[in-house]
């Protein structure tokens, strides 16, 4: 069996002095797989995406990338390794043209990447996602949350990830846009990209993914095809943590 | 009544009046040690008019946080407002043209004031900075009232009970000494009363602060106006010492030093103050036999260190750790160590003059940010003695609603009465005074401040006594304290926080923290209090413990109440009606059991998984 | 009509300057958001270099090493910030090291040159005369140099790729950050640049007209008002800001009081940052919460 592309042992994060979210957590993920987290707020799934990111320090724990130990690199080598995270809330550089923003996504200094390379994926980018073709020199703050969240991955597929990690992309989106975001990130396990999302839209999440975690107080438990989880599992797993519903934030 | 308190000789050091006299002791027996000796009398007296300067900016940049950079400006305005007035005006005593130059000083601070409500700290810095350089080039050019570049060098003297009082002399040195006293006294005053606490906590946030109706503005007009009273006085008097009035005796280097004082000698404390000035006249006594250019390489050189490496928390950090200091068993020593009997809350008086107002109203209301609405045709309503849930997904929008309805952010379209009255275009601390309280996702007390203080800010504009007569603690603004504590304790007492009152807001746990938030708000007897995730953090039994205080505050001719909220236990607890709000505009709203079964709403939160809080809700019902 | 040339040459030379300096403010700001309120004094080192150290070779070649100089002093300057910000300074506290370290290259120029005046220039003698005006050769070449060195400048900002992750870094550091744009890096480059701006404009200023420490301040001071005018948060608006502001400036000399120039420059700053609305934008109080 393959090695998984992702791989986190008895990892323990939080905002430092003894205020650990996540507690020994495991996940792993394989490539090509698309897994989900949900869990209620509070349960550590934003510092879950940060702490993999590398924008969160580790208490103790590892974090495996395609076999490496990553546990210790800084955010910016994470990326260059191919693990990207996009953050919460559709955030984009809104003083800057949507062009200006995917180009942005992989500037360098000094530069990494030739001009005609960077020429391609802008095109793959905006064949992909015509909106953004459309919109190219608008500038990213006169976009709609739907059309943001879309350049948002579009920055992402900038830097060819090998796992995409999505911070609740559904959040504060009109439902016609959630079904574009998610047609969009269904396809891309067939490239071999793997997927690992967080989110609270529960239906989505589980009708997508192959896997889902749930993570609850910071403990999360053992993964499951999405298919196999039932109503009476997932209400249990919520509120053994706080008491609180499925998609309460 | 006098209570007696273990340590009743602390608090008596902490008064005001006894750190005077006993400085005064301390002042006047170095001053005779010095044996009439005219050199260490020179530098004795230079350093008092350091310290008067290092009172008077300390007062902005220790107690008020604010990065006033013209000190040298006030204290010229002060040295060249005595003398064109003592020769202009003929026959004025000269204690009279002192007070004009104060006077004409304060006005100067009330002009750097304007700028400063809303500024963040180096645009205050950029006005002050330019102002001080204005100021240079008005003495520097307005040749037949300043003197110009040669200046003013027909200084009266210094004329006090029909006496001259020369400079270099002992009387000199004691009417320095009585000037740095007033200083001080006046200072350390407006420091422990309300005017303190409002600076303190407009400090921690402005916004906050404001949303419990102070105005910024005045607090730190006040301030300002004073601290230049402050330079002001020590510049008419520096006139009398210098005999001469030139325009580089006030130029950054001046400012320099009066920063370097007030810094080393350690920011918002009565000593700093002492102990800066004694350091920055070391320093100029060492620095006199060097080049005036290497002076100033030294002082900016140190004044480079001590900017960098001075610690960004350590103005609050040294407030915070002095705090920590006072409240420690009884009474915060704010003020008098024995409180009166506790009077009634009804002693506070009404808030608001005229109607009592019964709705609170958002009608059609648009935001729009940078072209993107956040908010499109809202309207809500709330009116007295109901309790109503805001809820949606995050991002809805309800946070952008409660601040259209503060006045934190202006609406594009649509309007916001309270009552009858339209609250568009008004300043948070205006519409809070029109009766509308909030609080926030976050609770925004002021860290610094024991939780009674922080619950006493609440009071402020109910005070009888005035700024001035706060400042000098006169025995009416001594009886609004004891009253703002009384009302405060009880208030802390209703939701269950009286334990608390004496510890530092920033230390009680998370959840008490909430509960004196709120009872800051209803300090200000407010009409409609909005609540921004009161239930945030809070685990289920202090969840229901918070219900049942809002439903409580609300009962009985009580106010509205605005909840917003993601936890349906609480809302389900305690709203009557829920309104939904989705992607900016109101899906729907009624009374809370039907919006809670809606269809459309559960499907906004939950997709598929409808049936599961169907289920739970026949089983909290059933 | 002949007035108009004069005034515009005047307006533009000295308005180059200012805004070299507002370009340098604005750039600092936006990515550090630190007040260079030593500006003046890197400009005051400006004129002394031009005018005295290289005062031997051809003009273009000092001016050359004097933007070579500015960066330089840019990246002392940012190596400043970076060790305040590990000791923990807040903003204003290193804005005011800013200040700080401004005085303490005044005092040493004073110190090492007696406290007196400098002329970097001129770079061409002579006049020509329209109307009953003179207009200096002198200004009219340093305004087309000062422009030109503006117009590169708000070119690299607005333009390249480079002034765009400087946006970005600024405006939106952890979007920019998560795609592994390397943020410091951007940031000690603003510096750098600012540097090379606040230099290059002490060297014309100096050109234009003998400079002292004294005269350091208050012409950054004009520099700071053309950036409130414009936009602080816009390297290119306050740029234009400046420009503005020194039009306004050159007529009030001309038609009002020469004396009082800066009074009113910075009356006019006063009242700007008193009333002006994007400092009371609703949003931007959010922040000072």
């Amino acid at each position: 069996m393959a090695e998984p592309i992702l791989e986190v042992r008895n990892l323990r994060a939080g905002y430092g002095r003894g205020r650990d979210v996540l507690r020994d957590v495991e996940l792993t993920v394989q490539p090509g797989e698309f897994v989900s987290v949900l869990g209620p707020n509070g349960a550590g799934k934003s510092t879950l995406m940060n702490t993999l990111a590398g924008r969160l320090p580790v208490t103790s724990g590892t974090i495996l990338f395609a076999g490496e130990d990553i546990t210790q690199l800084r955010p910016g080598e994470r990326v260059d390794r191919g693990l990207q995270l996009a953050l919460e809330g559709h955030r984009v550089v809104s003083e800057l043209t949507v062009e200006d923003n995917l180009r942005l996504a992989v500037f360098r200094i000094p530069r990494r990447l030739g001009r005609g390379e960077v020429e391609a994926r802008l095109a793959d980018v905006f064949d992909r996602f015509p909106v953004l073709a459309k919109f190219r020199a608008k500038s990213a703050g006169m976009l709609s949350g739907g059309e943001q969240q879309m350049l948002v991955i579009g920055r992402l597929l900038m830097g060819r990830p090998r796992l995409l990690l999505l911070d609740e992309p559904s959040l504060g989106l009109a439902p016609v846009f959630v079904q574009q975001v998610y047609r969009e990130l269904a396809a891309f396990h067939s490239e071999e990209r793997s997927i690992l999302l967080v989110e609270q839209n529960v239906q989505a999440a589980l009708e997508l993914s192959h896997r889902t975690f749930v993570l609850s107080l910071g403990v999360i438990t053992a993964g499951r095809e999405s298919k196999e989880w039932s109503q009476s599992d997932l209400v249990g797993s919520y509120l053994r943590g706080s008491g609180e519903l499925p998609g309460n934030l | 009544m006098r209570t007696p308190t273990s340590a009743w000789w602390r608090d008596r050091l902490r008064s005001p009046a006894v750190r005077v006299f006993l400085g005064g002791i301390a002042f006047v027996l170095v001053g005779l040690s010095m044996n009439g000796d005219g050199y260490y009398l020179g530098l004795y007296t230079v350093g008092v008019f350091t310290y008067i300067l290092a009172v008077s900016l300390n007062l902005l940049l220790g107690f008020a946080g604010l990065f006033a950079l013209a000190q040298q400006a006030l204290f010229g305005m002060g040295a060249y407002t005595i003398v064109i007035v003592g020769t202009r005006v003929g026959s004025l005593p000269w204690i009279v043209c002192l007070l004009i130059a104060m006077a004409v000083a304060a006005v100067g601070g009330l002009l750097l004031a304007l700028p400063t409500a809303r500024l963040r700290g180096d645009y205050l810095a950029l006005a002050t900075l330019a102002f001080a350089v204005g100021f240079q080039q008005l003495v520097s050019n307005w040749i037949s009232v300043t003197g110009g570049s040669s200046g003013l060098v027909d200084v009266p003297t210094a004329r006090l009970f029909g006496h001259d009082i020369e400079p270099q002399t002992d009387a000199f040195l004691w009417l320095v000494g009585g000037a740095a006293a007033v200083s001080y006294l006046w200072s350390a005053y407006l420091v422990r009363s309300r005017i303190g606490r409002c600076l303190h906590a407009l400090r921690d946030s402005t916004l906050a602060t404001e949303s419990v109706g102070i105005n910024p503005t005045v607090i730190r007009g006040f301030a300002f106006a004073v601290s230049g009273a402050l330079a002001g006085l020590g510049g008419g008097l520096f006139a009398a010492y210098q005999l001469v009035v030139v325009p580089t005796q006030y130029g950054f280097s001046l400012l320099i030093l009066i920063i370097l004082a007030v810094l080393i000698g350690g920011i918002g404390t009565d000593g700093g103050p002492v102990v800066g000035a004694v350091l920055v006249t070391a320093l100029q006594r060492f620095t006199t036999s060097l080049h005036p250019a290497t002076a100033t390489v030294v002082y900016a050189a140190i004044l480079l260190v001590v900017m960098l490496s001075f610690r960004g928390g350590a103005i609050g950090l040294a407030l915070s750790l002095w705090q920590r200091v006072r409240p420690t068993n009884h009474a915060p020593a704010a003020g008098p160590s024995w409180v009166g009997p506790k009077p009634a809350t009804a002693d506070l008086g009404p808030l608001r003059d005229g109607p009592i107002i019964d709705r609170l109203a958002m009608t059609a209301v648009d935001v729009v940010f940078g072209g993107v609405h956040a908010l499109t045709g809202v309207s809500l309503s709330l009116r007295r003695g109901e309790v109503v849930g805001l809820i949606g997904p995050n991002g809805a929008g309800k946070t952008t609603a409660v601040n259209a309805m503060t006045g934190v952010i202006r609406p594009a379209k649509g309007r916001v009465e309270v009552g009858e009255a339209s609250m568009l275009g008004r300043r948070p601390y205006r519409v809070a005074r029109m009766g509308v309280g909030r609080t926030y996702q976050h609770p925004q007390l002021s860290p610094g401040l024991s939780v009674l203080e922080n619950v006493m800010l609440g009071f402020d504009r109910s005070a009888r006594a005035t700024l001035v007569e706060a400042s000098v603690h006169s025995p009416r603004s001594r009886d609004d304290e004891r009253r703002f504590r009384a009302a405060s304790a009880e208030l802390l007492d209703r939701v269950g926080a009286q334990e608390f009152a004496d510890r530092v807001a920033g230390a009680v746990p998370y959840a008490v923290q909430r509960k004196v938030e709120l009872a800051r708000v209803l300090a200000g007897r407010p009409a409609f209090v909005l609540l921004d995730e009161p239930a945030a953090g809070l685990n289920d039994d202090e969840r229901h413990e918070l219900g049942a205080v809002i439903s409580s505050i609300a009962a009985e001719g009580g106010p509205g109440v605005l909840v917003i909220e993601h936890n349906m236990d609480l809302v389900r607890q305690v709203c009557a009606r829920v309104v939904v709000l989705v992607n900016g505009s109101v899906l729907l709203s009624g009374p809370t059991d039907e919006v809670l079964r809606d269809p459309r709403v559960v499907e906004v939160y939950l997709g598929a998984h409808a049936e599961v809080v169907q289920e739970q809700a026949e089983v909290s019902n059933g | 009509m002949s007035s108009l040339i004069a005034i515009l040459v005047d307006a533009l030379a000295f308005g180059a300057v200012y805004a070299l300096v507002a370009v340098g403010f604005s750039i600092v700001l936006r990515a550090s958001r630190v007040a260079q309120f030593g500006a003046g004094y890197v400009g005051l080192l400006g004129a002394v270099l031009l005018g005295n150290v290289f005062s031997a070779l051809p003009s273009w070649i000092g001016l050359v090493l004097c933007a070579i100089a500015g960066a330089v002093l840019g990246l002392v300057f940012y190596a400043m910030i970076v060790v305040g910000r590990r000791l923990g300074a807040s903003e204003v506290q290193l804005s005011l090291a800013c200040l700080a370290a401004g005085l303490l290259i005044g005092a040493i120029v004073d110190w090492s040159h007696n406290g007196g005046f400098f002329s970097a220039g001129p770079f061409v003698g002579g006049y020509f005369t329209i109307g009953s005006d003179a207009v200096l050769w002198n200004e009219v070449v340093t305004a087309i140099i000062g422009l030109a060195v503006l117009g590169l400048f708000c070119l690299v900002v607005s333009r390249t790729m480079l002034g765009k992750a400087m946006t970005a870094a600024a405006k939106a550091p952890d979007v920019a950050a998560v795609s592994g744009l390397q943020t410091s890096r951007v940031v000690m480059i603003a510096w750098v640049l600012a540097g090379t701006a606040l230099l290059l404009a002490g060297s014309l200023f100096g050109a234009l007209a003998p400079v002292s420490s004294n005269s350091a301040f208050p012409l950054a001071i004009k520099g700071f008002a053309g950036a409130v005018v414009g936009g602080v948060d816009s390297p290119g608006g306050a740029a234009l800001g400046a420009l503005l502001l020194s039009v306004l400036d050159v007529l009030f000399i001309r038609y009002v009081n020469a004396s009082y120039d800066e009074m009113f420059i910075f009356g006019l700053l006063f009242v700007l940052l008193a009333f002006r609305p994007s400092g009371l934008r609703r949003g931007a109080t959010l922040r000072l919460a």
